[in-house]
């Protein structure tokens, strides 16, 4: 494995490539900071422009844009009470209240540091799992795909907020709009109507910006965020002694559960954030004084959302499969740079594993430079108002999605998937499940298809070998368990009146 | 909300049975080499009774007080109307005016018409972004936009 740290090394310090690094984290910061564009749309808005850029820079880059979208996603939660992205969402509670209480300094330190720590200590796990995982997954055939891509759906409907008859349906429709286009099978063109463009599908790129990008603009725009900033100097930025003995174990368990639940198919930073809070809640000797500004309740959530950003990254590149919708993009991104994420990546392009790894530990560095320091710089773009920002953001979007295959009906599936995202929101239907089933459709039929062929058009195949019978058995696990819920009236599945 | 799962339960149920006959003229094959309609079908037909199960749902029992009004009220036609005539006026005016054309209309739209802001900062703007846009990604990144019938 040392030659295989050299040589990622190598390529995470090349100029060029420490040039897409920072660029990478810095936009990540910034989408983090500014609330209306999350790492999604911004990945898909960057994606045409990181064509000309080696595959290697390209991946570095939408990398730095994830994780550096968890550090800036803190600022506006602690200064503004408003997240940045929903992964510091659960920030605002303590992060806030410390503001108030005149304690931002710490609090924003606290957060970086405690994304630093985490992010490190997930990435030496992504190194160390990552390997044998891909070893293991070369022995994986189509029903262990398919087996796998069901659960991770499933979860991933059963961990959305609302309603998961809704979520369903979504990742259902998904599915249904990743058959556009030619059969891998037959090369019949499917649901095309005669368009030649759409012969390729449906892009992810304007499916993407306009689910996630126009979507919460047009939100934004008819409900104008009332954003009041923290108007003192931040001083202190560095926590003290005392900060440090209350928050080394919430640090340390928002670490572990972050990369834990990161690798979850269906899980992410949000989840992680969430659900460390909600254990450091209980574990506290102080649990009511939780949500009036306790370090703790910075401290974790940022710890597990950072690590969690960083362990999302062992199933795509393992496995190939993406785990949640950010990492559907940055497959995306793979693909139309010619790489195919699995178990062969590593094996295959040693440099671009190593060095998307090794660039992670450079990342770090550089949001921890770029959010202490420079803390005041955010504050002021902060300050930019909205009505001028939206108008920015869209015509990105629309050059963005133009730019991809120089094609005007990208521009108007990007309008189209922006206002049935709109409405999607407005009717509370999740965008998440869709996107991540659009992407994963081409394989999970393509798995389903060679699964029936090898056994002859029995459905027995996903029950007669241990890996798929496990995860079918978790599938249906998680149905059956909501269906009793639903039966027993605690936790209704159909939304609730 | 049961209005509106009435709605888009009735889309998402015209949705499904729309392609479960597109599916089927595709031809299913068999279930050992399944053609290219089989599965498009059977994810439609599992759509399209979900839906039907909503709508029934959404139909069910009295609705009370309608949050119909409610998420309507706080929606603001003028400003998503203008900012979607502006998008979809974009993608239609982009080859037939060119790229800095479109893009200095759409940012006047956008920011003097849904933004609300004062004419001369709004002509500032607009043109900084023209500007800065054609650096970025015509000069820079060597995106290939059209240029108009007027070459401005």
């Amino acid at each position: 494995m040392l030659e295989y740290l050299i040589l990622g090394t190598q390529v995470a310090l090349q100029p060029v490539n420490l040039f897409y690094c920072f660029t990478g984290v810095f936009i990540g910061t910034l989408i983090g900071v500014l609330p209306g564009i999350g790492p999604v749309g911004a990945m898909s808005l960057l994606l045409p422009a990181t064509f000309s850029v080696s595959p290697v820079g390209a991946i570095i880059m939408m990398s730095g844009i994830f994780y550096g979208a968890q550090y800036g996603g803190s600022t506006t939660s602690i200064l503004v009470n408003i997240p940045g992205e929903a992964s510091s969402v659960i920030t605002c509670l303590d992060g806030y209240q410390m503001a108030r209480k005149g304690r931002a300094g710490p609090a924003l330190g606290m957060a970086a540091l405690g994304s630093f720590i985490a992010g490190t200590i997930s990435i030496v796990g992504l190194m160390f799992l990552a390997y044998p995982l891909a070893k293991a997954a070369l022995s994986f055939g189509p029903p262990e795909y398919f087996a796998l891509m069901c659960l991770g759906l499933i979860v991933l409907t059963f961990l959305t907020q609302g309603s998961m008859y809704k979520a369903l349906m979504m990742a259902l429709f998904g599915i249904l709009l990743g058959f556009v286009g030619l059969d891998m099978f037959t090369a019949t063109p499917r649901f095309t109507f005669g368009v030649t463009e759409l012969m390729d599908g449906i892009g992810i790129v304007p499916l993407m910006m306009g689910l996630f990008g126009v979507s919460e603009i047009l939100m934004n725009i008819e409900q104008p965020l009332k954003r009041k900033i923290y108007g003192a100097k931040i001083k202190g930025l560095l926590p003290d002694l005392k900060d440090w003995v209350v928050c080394k174990w919430a640090v340390l368990r928002g670490t572990v559960i972050g990369f834990f639940l990161g690798i979850l198919p269906g899980g992410g930073a949000v989840l992680a954030s969430f659900v460390s809070y909600a254990i450091e809640k209980r574990v506290s000797k102080y649990p009511e004084k939780f949500g009036t500004g306790v370090i703790e309740g910075v401290a974790a959530p940022e710890s597990a959302n950072n690590a969690a950003a960083q362990s999302s990254f062992i199933p795509l590149l393992s496995l190939g499969i993406p785990p949640n919708v950010v990492m559907a993009v940055l497959f995306g991104g793979l693909l139309i740079h010619g790489i195919q994420p699995g178990p062969l990546l590593i094996r295959n392009h040693p440099d671009i594993f190593w060095g998307v790894v090794m660039s992670m530990y450079v990342g770090n560095l550089m949001l921890l430079a770029l959010n202490l320091p420079l803390i005041g710089m955010w504050v002021k773009i902060l300050k930019v108002p909205y009505t001028i920002l939206f108008p920015l953001i869209l015509l990105f979007c629309l050059i963005g999605v133009y730019s991809v295959n120089n094609s005007v009906l990208d521009i108007y599936l990007m309008i189209l998937f922006g206002v049935i995202g709109y409405l999607m929101r407005k009717f509370d239907f999740e965008p998440a499940p869709l996107a991540l089933a659009y992407v994963l459709s081409p394989m999970m039929e393509t798995s389903l298809r060679q699964s029936l062929n090898i056994s002859g058009g029995s459905f027995f195949i996903f029950f007669s070998r241990p890996i798929s019978l496990v995860c079918m058995v978790f599938v249906m696990g998680l149905l059956a368990f909501q269906i009793y819920s639903y039966v027993r009236k605690k936790k209704p599945i159909l939304p609730a009146e | 909300m049961k209005v509106f799962n009435v709605y888009a339960a009735l889309f998402l149920t015209a949705l499904s049975m729309g392609t479960c006959i597109l599916a089927y003229r595709l031809g299913f094959g068999s279930i050992h080499n399944p053609g290219s309609g089989l599965i498009p079908f059977g994810v439609a037909a599992i759509l399209g009774l979900m839906s039907i199960g909503l709508l029934l749902k959404g139909l069910s029992g009295s609705s009370g007080a309608s949050p119909r009004n409610k998420v309507f009220s706080e929606m603001d036609w003028r400003k998503l109307g203008l900012t979607l005539c502006g998008l979809v006026g974009y993608g239609g005016a982009f080859h037939f005016l060119g790229f800095r054309l479109s893009t200095f209309f759409l940012m006047l739209l956008l920011i003097g018409g849904v933004g609300r802001q004062k004419w001369w900062l709004t002509l500032t703007v607009s043109l900084f972004t023209v500007v800065c846009a054609y650096f970025i990604f015509v000069v820079w990144l060597r995106c290939p936009f059209p240029a108009g019938p007027l070459g401005i």
